[in-house]
């Protein structure tokens, strides 16, 4: 997987954007001004390995000494479990096939750390906190494996943590698009919104603090 | 917050922004990608761009691992200059510290302040001036810390002062000396001294409600050094002396007298290898600072790796002696003299309650009488001793005990890793020059009326202090004669008001005088002269204040002790009448008190201790030989004299001898 840089502004040339551009990604980045760049995993089941620079990449590619599929990390309702295809632990045990992922274990792959969170118990939808200072390609700083929404707002238990932001705002799924809202005012490509919105790749989301643009990949 | 580029835009060919990351006084911050992948920031200049790219063009080409590198200067399409920096992915500093409200553990802050120092060092040798040096410019990436912002230093020199109202962050860090237009490096060490401060207590040293209480903290507050531990509080207030002639004179020193202050305690402490040979550990910790700590290994080891990179061995643990964790406070020498030194070292509260302590234990037992006795006669009794001393031992009178000496600063300087040249060659002479330095000699080079130059607000703000400190002092004495007395409280009060108000007014009085003269090149006699005006004030006030509350001091004491030496009138008037004394016995009492007494001495804060008990009994002697040939009721006037020369050496500042040492060096 590449996160092509300069113009990715089309859907075509965000890799392997899906052709509708209204439906769900299997991943996405989110350019959140001020904050940070994060990689937001969409699907049930999530491969972790180095990254190859090229277009067959896993879901998360690191800037690490790991084998190509290091690891797969399975949603199955909300629960998570992770497989390892390499040398990993969770927490000091070794995963000798596969291992049950709860809310704030450490999670080492190689020599690659992180600790796994769900911070709200109204989602399932979980993060990734690096714990070593190993990069995620692509300019990411962050990942999040999104279950039904993902919440960006200044609380501590928001899956994005904005700190400056007054309003969160909430991504969620609806069928097989994904949306926005906010109990702020919220514009999307400019537009004020009405409710909520749809997001489509390059889409831009603005709200009376915060900005950040959605790109497919 | 709005920026002017959207996520996306491409306003310099070959860099795509994705999005913004700051905005600051000189402009807008955003990450971007190259064509190639590359990260970088990309900082829009918006004003003062020539003076910005001026100093930026000085930068342009600077190597040093932490600093933050600047790759290029491009102008785009709108004639906007852009300035292509290094992207820094970890955190700053500033959010580092927010996970340690109370400070940082002290090998995490020396793994700070070694890079800190590394580059800025490095800043400095090449004849350049950070100027804004704060949390929010230094970033930590995989266990490396990066000074970034540099090349703004002319910028932040035209608009200091506008920025000033509009940004408090900077203001916490800002030299006192900025204010007057001045940016020599000495701005950079004053703003190393807060952030060491800030990272060992978690707190700014000089906060405030508004920048201007900030600002006027920073020219005229003295910082709470008992936040810190002991060993490095001479570092932080070398660092943050308000003349930048007198502070810390390069970084290089700088970091030599932490390294020593972190030496200089008996635990060893674990810093990582490292740090001071080049390579890196593991950073094990959310705020990227690898330490290697030695788990599962809680007892002391009896091998520690020094600070310069080398094994040195410890002895044994002796039994029952704790070592001495961070924070804590060395181990004072036994003695009178350890509980001397452990009382300077107290607060002026602590100090307060221990004196109440020891002024109840004497007179709720009834012996103040025999204290009396021996506040008179122990004078003679040391002059005694001292001769005796002199003549028997063959030696000039024995020296006290050397007052703890601040941090030892090296002999051989510890080159910056890893940057080994940046070693300033006048700061070592300067270095060497301070360490024959005595207390003694500075003490004696030092004395209280040394010309110097002290502002009008320091003089307020301490005096302000000294008021406030004394008054508490003042009533706690007087209330003392609550226990003499043998009356109940209500007779006693108008008694207690009247010791309280005289003595408060002679000894602000006396403070007030002598904060005035002080620094200033006036001779003794007019040091004396200044206060006769305020005699007959405190005097007057007095007698009014006898007469208002029908207290009337008597004599009867006075005859038992003294007996038949007074002198009762001056030039045919009367000093006492119907047993009490005049307005002219209180006149010419205060006159005396004030004049024949070198006050001067104990209130200024050139004196050669804090509090002297020498100069207490002094003050009483001279009185008493002034009630014997003129007639005054002598515990009234012991009282007074007594009293105001241990409230005034308590109340007002001292500046210890290590902070006039560079005054001494002019001497």
């Amino acid at each position: 997987m590449t996160f092509p840089p300069g113009d990715s502004s089309s859907p075509r040339a965000a890799g392997t954007s899906p052709e509708d551009a209204t439906a769900i990604p299997a991943r996405m980045l989110l350019w959140v001004d001020q904050v940070g760049g994060f990689l937001v995993c969409l699907r049930d089941e999530v491969t972790i390995g180095a990254t190859n620079g090229g277009p067959e990449e896993v879901d998360i590619p690191l800037i690490a000494n790991l084998s190509r599929r290091h690891a797969t990390i399975h949603r199955q309702g909300e629960t998570y479990s992770i497989s390892a295809h390499a040398p990993s632990f969770l927490g000091d045990r070794a995963i000798d096939h596969e291992a049950w992922l709860s809310s704030n274990k450490d999670l080492r792959l190689g020599g690659v750390g992180f600790r796994f969170r769900q911070p709200t118990v109204l989602s399932a939808t979980a993060v990734l906190d690096s714990t070593t200072s190993h990069r995620i390609a692509g300019g990411a700083e962050g990942i999040v494996l999104m279950h039904e929404l993902c919440l960006l707002g200044p609380a501590a238990d928001h899956h994005i943590v904005c700190r400056h932001w007054n309003d969160p705002i909430i991504l969620f799924r609806r069928k097989d698009q994904l949306r926005c809202k906010s109990p702020g005012p919220l514009f999307v490509d400019g537009e004020l919104v009405e409710g909520d919105a749809a997001l489509t790749h390059g889409t831009i989301v603005t709200g009376t603090d915060a900005r950040f643009r959605v790109e497919y990949c | 917050m709005k920026f002017a580029f959207a996520p996306e835009s491409t306003p310099l060919d070959g860099y795509t922004i994705k999005r913004a990351i700051h905005r600051g006084g000189f402009g807008e911050v955003y990450y971007a990608l190259s064509d190639a992948g590359k990260e970088v920031a990309l900082k829009l200049l918006r004003q003062n761009t020539e003076i910005e790219l001026r100093g930026v063009a000085q930068c342009l080409n600077l190597k040093h691992p932490n600093l933050v590198s600047i790759f290029d200067v491009k102008t785009d399409g709108d004639g906007d200059h852009w300035i292509i920096m290094e992207y820094v992915a970890g955190k700053t500093l500033d959010e580092v510290l927010a996970q340690y409200p109370h400070g940082m553990p002290l090998e995490k802050v020396s793994t700070w302040m070694e890079q800190i120092c590394s580059g800025l060092s490095f800043l400095h040798d090449r004849g350049i001036v950070h100027r804004d040096m704060k949390p929010a410019n230094l970033f930590i990436e995989d266990d490396l810390v990066k000074i970034g912002d540099i090349g703004l230093s002319k910028f932040i020199t035209q608009s200091r002062r506008s920025a000033q109202t509009q940004s408090v962050g900077t203001v916490y860090y800002m030299a006192p000396e900025v204010g007057r237009g001045r940016y020599g490096h000495e701005v950079d060490i004053y703003a190393l001294g807060i952030i060491l401060y800030e990272l060992i207590t978690g707190r700014v040293p000089f906060d405030g409600e508004s920048t201007g209480e900030i600002l006027m903290k920073h020219l005229t507050d003295k910082p709470n050094l008992n936040l810190l531990p002991v060993a490095f509080r001479d570092v932080v207030a070398r660092a943050l002396e308000k003349d930048p002639q007198q502070r810390t004179a390069s970084v290089t020193q700088f970091w030599n007298e932490f390294q020593a202050a972190l030496r200089g305690k008996e635990e060893p402490i674990n810093i990582p290898e490292s740090s001071f040979a080049g390579t890196r550990t593991e950073p094990d910790h959310a705020d990227g600072i690898g330490v290697e700590v030695r788990k599962g290994t809680k007892s002391r080891p009896d091998v520690a790796v020094d600070y310069a990179g080398t094994p040195r061995s410890h002895s044994a643990p002796v039994a029952g002696a704790s070592p001495q964790l961070p924070g804590e406070k060395p181990i004072q020498t036994g003695g009178f003299q350890g509980m001397v030194e452990w009382y300077n070292e107290q607060n002026g509260m602590t100090q307060a309650v221990v004196i109440f302590a020891i002024l109840f234990a004497i007179f709720a037992s009834g012996l103040w009488p025999v204290a009396l006795v021996l506040a008179l006669l122990s004078p003679f009794i040391w002059v005694t001793m001292k001769f005796l001393g002199y003549v028997l031992i063959d030696e000039a009178p024995s020296k006290s005990m050397p007052r703890p000496t601040p941090p030892p600063v090296q002999t051989k300087q510890q080159p910056l890793n890893p940057v080994a040249h940046t070693v300033n060659h006048y700061t070592q002479k300067v270095k060497q020059k301070v360490r024959k330095w005595t207390d003694k000699e500075i003490i004696r080079l030092t004395p209280p009326d040394t010309v110097r130059r002290i502002s009008e607000a320091q003089r307020l703000t301490e005096l302000s202090n000294s008021f406030g400190l004394s008054a508490f002092y003042v009533a706690i004495f007087s209330s003392l004669y609550l226990f003499v007395s043998e009356q109940t409280l209500s007779n006693s009060l108008p008694t207690i008001f009247f010791l309280t108000a005289t003595t408060l007014l002679a000894v602000w009085t006396i403070m007030g005088v002598s904060k005035v003269a002080e620094g200033r090149k006036l001779s003794g006699f007019w040091r004396r002269a200044l206060l006769i005006p305020g005699a007959l004030v405190v005097g007057s006030a007095a007698y009014g204040l006898s007469n208002y509350l029908m207290v009337y001091p008597n004599f009867n004491f006075s005859h038992d002790v003294l007996d038949t030496a007074f002198t009762n009138e001056i030039n045919g008037m009367p000093l006492v009448s119907s047993g009490t004394p005049t307005l002219e016995g209180y006149l010419s009492f205060f006159i005396g008190m004030f004049f024949v007494r070198g006050w001067w001495g104990i209130a200024d804060s050139y004196r050669s201790k804090k509090l002297r008990v020498v100069s207490i009994l002094w003050s009483g002697a001279l009185t008493l030989l002034q009630v014997i040939f003129f007639a005054f009721p002598l515990e009234l006037a012991l009282f007074w004299s007594v009293v105001s020369a241990a409230v005034i050496q308590l109340s007002t500042t001292w500046t210890p001898p290590r902070e006039r040492r560079f005054l001494a060096e002019e001497q």
